[in-house]
C-alpha cells in the first residue's frame, strides 16, 4: 500500500453546520448504498443529478412538522432500539406501510413498497441531523426491506477487494477505514455496509459490498487523522459533531468482500494481535452488528440469520486488537493485514 | 420433562431457526432473539431432534457416535431435552393412533 502525500491542515478544518432542513427545496438525486434517492433534503452522499421525473428508487419529501408522542406509532413493531430505557428509534408497521419514529428528531412515513418516504420533523427538534439519519438508519431499513444484508460497518478497497470493519458503535470502524485510506486504500462505505450475494464459479457464493457515501465520519478522539489527509480533501464538522473527511472513493459500485475485521481498540499494548474467528462465533458477532438494531419481525430475523450464515461461509472473519490512539501508528494497516495473514489477498496476489 | 418410551419430540420450527457453521450449530430463538451455539453432543442431539428422532434413537446415536455407556447417554439426552423444554423449544408428538 502506498500512502498519499500528507499535508498539515490542522488550522483549515471547515466547521460549517448544515442549516435547518428546508421544505419543498430543489430536489436532488443522490447515490446512497446503491439506491438513487430523489430528496428534498440535502444529503451528505454523492449528488448525481437533479430530479427530472426520471427513474429513481426512492423519493424523499418533507412533510409538515409533527409533534410525536413518546410512544410507538403502532403495536406492530418491526424493529426497535432502546438504550438505557430510552427508545432511540422504533419502526412500526401501520396500515399503509411503516412509520419510523426517531425520538426528538422526526417521524418518517415509509410506504409499503419502500419507494416513498415523507419526513415529518419534530417542532424544535434536532433537524440538523436528519440528513445523517436518512443516509444511515432510514437507508439501512430500505435496503434490508429490499432483501440486502446490512451490517453496521465500514469498508475500504485494497487491490480490487473490500476489507470490512464491522462492530457496534464505538468500536473504531471508521477510524480503521481512515487509517487504511491514509495508507492508500479507497473508501467503499462508512457506517452502512450493504452486502449482496452472487453465485461463484465453484458453486459457492461471492459476497459483494456496495459502495455507499463519500465520507468517513470520525469521532473527536480520532480527528487527528483528518489532518493527515491531503490538503485538497473535503473536510467538515457534521451536525453530530463528527469530523468528516472525503478520501478517494473506490471506482467500483460493487466489490467482492475479501475479509471482515472486528476491531478491538486496545490502549494497553503497542502491537496488533489478531485471531481468526470460527464460523459459529463470527455468526454471533455479525448478528449483533446489524445496522438496524433490534429487529422484532420474525421474517427479518430469519432473513438476517440466513444472510449472516452466507457471509461467514464465504468470508473470513478476524478479531483484531489494535493499539489505539491518538496517536495512531502509521503502519497499523500493514500490521493488521500481516496479523491476519491477508497480505497476499490484499496485494492483488491472493 | 419425562418422555414416554417411543415418543417423538419435535423442535418448534416456527420459533427457532438454525444452521451449521463449521463444526458448530448456530440457533436463533425468534421469540427472545437469543442466539445459541451448539457443538459436540449438543449439536448431534439437536440434529437428531430436527430429524424427528425418539429419545431411544438419540441415546442410541450417542452410544454409537461417542462410545459412552447407555446410562451416560441417557443422562446427556435427558439433560439436553430438559433444557430445551425449559426454553419451550420442543413439543411432544403423541404417536398413539
Amino acid at each position: 500500500m502506498t500512502a498519499p502525500a500528507r499535508a498539515d491542515r490542522s488550522s483549515t478544518t471547515d466547521s460549517r453546520r448544515i442549516p435547518p432542513v428546508p421544505q419543498g427545496a430543489v430536489v436532488g438525486v443522490y447515490e446512497c448504498s446503491g439506491l438513487r434517492i430523489a430528496s428534498e433534503i440535502e444529503l451528505s452522499v454523492p449528488l448525481i443529478g437533479v430530479a427530472d421525473g426520471g427513474d429513481v428508487d426512492v423519493t424523499l419529501v418533507m412533510g409538515e412538522s409533527r409533534a410525536h408522542a413518546f410512544e410507538r406509532p403502532s403495536d406492530d413493531v418491526v424493529a426497535e432500539l432502546v438504550v438505557d430505557d430510552y427508545p432511540m428509534y422504533t419502526f412500526c408497521r401501520v396500515e399503509d406501510g411503516y412509520v419510523c419514529r426517531i425520538m426528538s428528531i422526526a417521524d418518517f412515513a415509509i410506504d409499503a413498497d419502500l419507494t416513498r418516504v415523507v419526513c415529518h420533523p419534530v417542532p424544535d427538534g434536532h433537524n440538523e441531523v436528519i440528513p445523517i439519519v436518512v443516509a444511515g438508519t432510514i437507508t439501512a431499513f430500505l435496503l434490508a426491506g429490499r432483501g440486502l444484508c446490512v451490517l453496521h460497518g465500514s469498508a475500504v478497497e485494497v487491490a480490487g477487494r473490500a476489507l470490512g470493519f464491522v462492530g457496534m458503535s464505538g468500536q473504531g470502524k471508521s477510524t480503521m477505514a481512515a487509517m487504511f485510506c491514509l495508507a492508500g486504500a479507497s473508501l467503499v462505505t462508512d457506517d452502512v455496509l450493504p452486502l449482496e450475494f452472487e453465485p461463484a464459479d465453484n458453486g459457492s457464493e461471492t459476497v459483494l459490498c456496495l459502495r455507499s457515501g463519500s465520507e468517513l465520519r470520525l469521532r473527536s478522539k480520532a480527528a487527528s487523522l483528518v489532518d493527515r489527509f491531503p490538503s485538497d480533501s473535503s473536510v467538515r464538522v457534521t451536525p453530530d459533531e463528527r469530523h468528516a473527511v472525503a478520501p478517494s472513493r473506490t471506482g467500483f459500485d460493487r466489490i467482492p468482500l475479501g475479509a471482515i475485521i472486528l476491531p478491538r481498540p486496545d490502549r494497553e499494548h503497542n502491537q496488533v494481535s489478531a485471531r481468526g474467528v470460527s464460523a459459529g462465533e463470527a455468526s454471533l458477532w455479525l448478528a449483533r452488528s446489524q445496522r438496524i438494531e433490534g429487529w422484532r419481525s420474525r421474517d427479518h430475523l430469519r432473513q438476517q440469520f440466513l444472510d449472516v450464515g452466507r457471509v461467514v461461509a464465504s468470508v473470513p472473519v478476524f478479531e483484531v486488537s489494535v493499539p489505539w490512539g491518538p496517536p495512531f501508528a502509521d503502519d497499523l494497516p500493514e500490521q493488521v493485514l500481516a496479523g491476519c495473514g491477508l497480505e497476499a489477498m490484499f496485494s492483488g496476489r491472493g | 420433562m419425562a418422555i414416554p418410551p417411543g415418543e417423538k419430540l419435535h423442535l418448534k420450527s416456527d420459533d427457532v431457526v438454525w444452521r451449521e457453521a463449521g463444526d458448530e450449530l448456530v440457533v436463533l430463538e425468534l421469540s427472545t432473539t437469543t442466539y445459541l451455539t451448539l457443538n459436540g453432543t449438543a449439536k448431534q442431539l439437536w440434529l437428531g431432534l430436527a430429524a424427528g428422532s425418539t429419545v431411544e434413537d438419540l441415546v442410541g446415536m450417542l452410544i454409537e457416535t461417542y462410545g459412552i455407556t447407555s446410562e451416560q447417554a441417557m443422562s446427556d439426552t435427558e439433560s439436553f431435552v430438559a433444557e430445551l423444554a425449559d426454553r419451550e423449544l420442543i413439543e411432544e408428538e403423541h404417536s398413539a393412533g
